[in-house]
């Protein structure tokens, strides 16, 4: 049964922001990141060698350009979509845990919801952690 | 069927200056073969004039039962001066047309290579523009002695000229230099003994530029040839940029797959003097880019003294790995040489 794991209010998190919660299911950790307003949870291990994926920087990549096939060029793109890990920087993908270059490796990612003060009350007695305000909406991992 | 993709004709001295012309020829130029300085014995296994003569050059096929041969001359590496490399190239590509690959004594068997100089890339279209028209010549010669690594953006207009003509671009070291011989990362070697084992190391450094600069990315039709680097020295140093290229890519993005892949798809190696005694060739197979057998094209050295045979080339592997090495690949890699060979077999 998946345990529900409160991470904090919304208003903490503005866009661009991210956090590392250690429920007691998942020692490691779990990152939590706010891009552009929406929420997304992945497992604080890199599948490439188990370092702290969610310490790492999150930023952009780069992209080859592809106008004038003679000529190389390269761009930034996907500015503060990606996780880079701090021990290798394999860059992954924040919204699905998938790798930039094709590999069939993937970091976990866990559902995030964002709950209304009503709905909290009545999770209240569910969740792991009580949660620091009930005045505004809570960000909710299911673990 | 046997296909030799590495012989070394011998072009006449006098005719070759004359050819040259003034004023590059107002002092004659160093014979085109053999080592400048070092070599503490003859580079050539026959007489210069069996190197120099078709007649001996196909007796020498003969008596190796090999079928076909591409000839590529050694110019002596890299030049300084441009247009005297030019020059020089220009000489070599005619007497190659005329005095070999027209041959009655080469019955057809002759197959020839495009010399051309990389210091001045317009100076090589135009020099590949002569004789892309003439389908005897399948591929394209460059030094493995060259200004800059191959990766760089000045050369790829000669690589994708090469590709538009289905040329494969073999780079070779012609081991004897107009300039210094090839210094290593940390300076000149001192014995031949140094620059000949670790002539690999230019050709590993050309291609390893290339895949990381994406030029099989934007080219996926060029081919490269390794003329002095076998499969297992390739793959001891090419494997170092699979493993971490995942990270590296931030950089190189236009790389999508892991390097030593472009081996399999891009790359050949002539058979080499190691491939002879490692105990890596033992075995047909391997894991890294490919099978052995797949990437390795036989050549012959001949007429240089670390020349080979057929009979001595990977004698352990089955027939089938065998035929790959001495024919298939070449087939498969060579579209011109394929093209004409089979128009010989329907004939």
């Amino acid at each position: 049964m998946a345990t529900r794991y409160v991470v904090g209010p919304v208003s903490s998190y503005p866009p661009g922001s991210s956090t590392i919660v250690y429920p007691d299911k998942v020692k490691s950790g779990i990152g939590v990141f706010n891009v552009g307003g929406e929420f997304y949870a992945l497992k604080n291990t890199c599948p490439h060698m188990g370092g702290p994926l969610c310490k790492g920087r999150v930023r952009g990549t780069t992209e080859a350009c592809a106008k004038d096939d003679e000529r190389l060029g390269i761009q930034w793109v996907r500015d503060g979509e990606i996780i880079a890990c701090p021990w290798h920087h394999w860059e992954f993908e924040i919204r699905t845990g998938r790798t930039i270059f094709s590999s069939r490796q993937r970091v976990r990612s866990y559902p995030v919801t964002v709950e209304a003060p009503e709905t909290m009350e009545r999770l209240k007695k569910g969740v792991e952690t009580v949660p620091v305000s009930v005045e505004d909406a809570q960000i909710i991992l299911e673990i | 069927m046997i296909i030799d993709c590495a012989v070394h004709p011998v072009l006449e001295h006098d005719e070759l200056n004359r050819r040259i012309g003034p004023p590059f020829n107002l002092r004659p130029l160093p014979s085109l073969f053999g080592d400048k300085y070092q070599a503490p014995f003859d580079q050539l296994s026959v007489s210069v004039e069996d190197a120099g003569s078709p007649a001996a050059v196909a007796r020498f096929m003969r008596d190796a039962r090999i079928d076909y041969a591409v000839l590529s001359p050694t110019t002596r590496g890299y030049w300084p001066n441009p247009q005297q490399a030019d020059a020089v190239m220009r000489s070599v590509n005619s007497m190659l047309a005329e005095r070999w690959l027209s041959a009655v004594e080469g019955e057809g068997r002759f197959f020839g290579s495009i010399r051309v100089a990389p210091n001045d890339t317009d100076l090589a279209l135009r020099e590949i523009d002569r004789w892309a028209g003439d389908e005897r010549f399948v591929q394209l010669v460059v030094p493995a002695r060259a200004l800059a690594v191959y990766g760089d953006q000045r050369f790829f207009p000669i690589w994708r000229k090469a590709a538009e003509l289905g040329l494969p671009v073999f780079v070779h070291d012609d081991m004897g230099t107009i300039v210094e011989p090839p210094p290593s990362q940390v300076g000149f070697q001192s014995f031949f003994a140094e620059a000949h084992a670790l002539r690999p190391l230019s050709s590993i450094v050309h291609v390893a530029t290339m895949i990381t600069a994406g030029v099989f990315d934007r080219l996926p039709d060029l081919r490269v040839i390794l003329g002095d680097v076998s499969v297992h020295s390739a793959r001891s140093l090419l494997i170092r940029t699979d493993k971490d290229w995942q990270t590296e890519r931030l950089e190189v993005p236009w790389v999508t797959k892991d390097p030593t892949l472009y081996m399999e798809t891009n790359v050949r190696f002539i058979s080499q003097a190691d491939d002879e005694i490692s105990p890596h060739s033992i075995s047909a197979s391997d894991t890294v880019g490919g099978e052995n057998s797949a990437l390795v094209m036989f050549g012959s050295r001949h007429p240089y003294w670390d020349d080979t045979t057929p009979a001595r080339t990977f004698p352990t592997w089955n027939d089938e790995a065998r035929a790959r090495c001495l024919a298939g690949n070449a087939l498969d890699f060579y579209p011109r040489l394929a093209a004409r060979i089979s128009a010989e077999a329907t004939a």
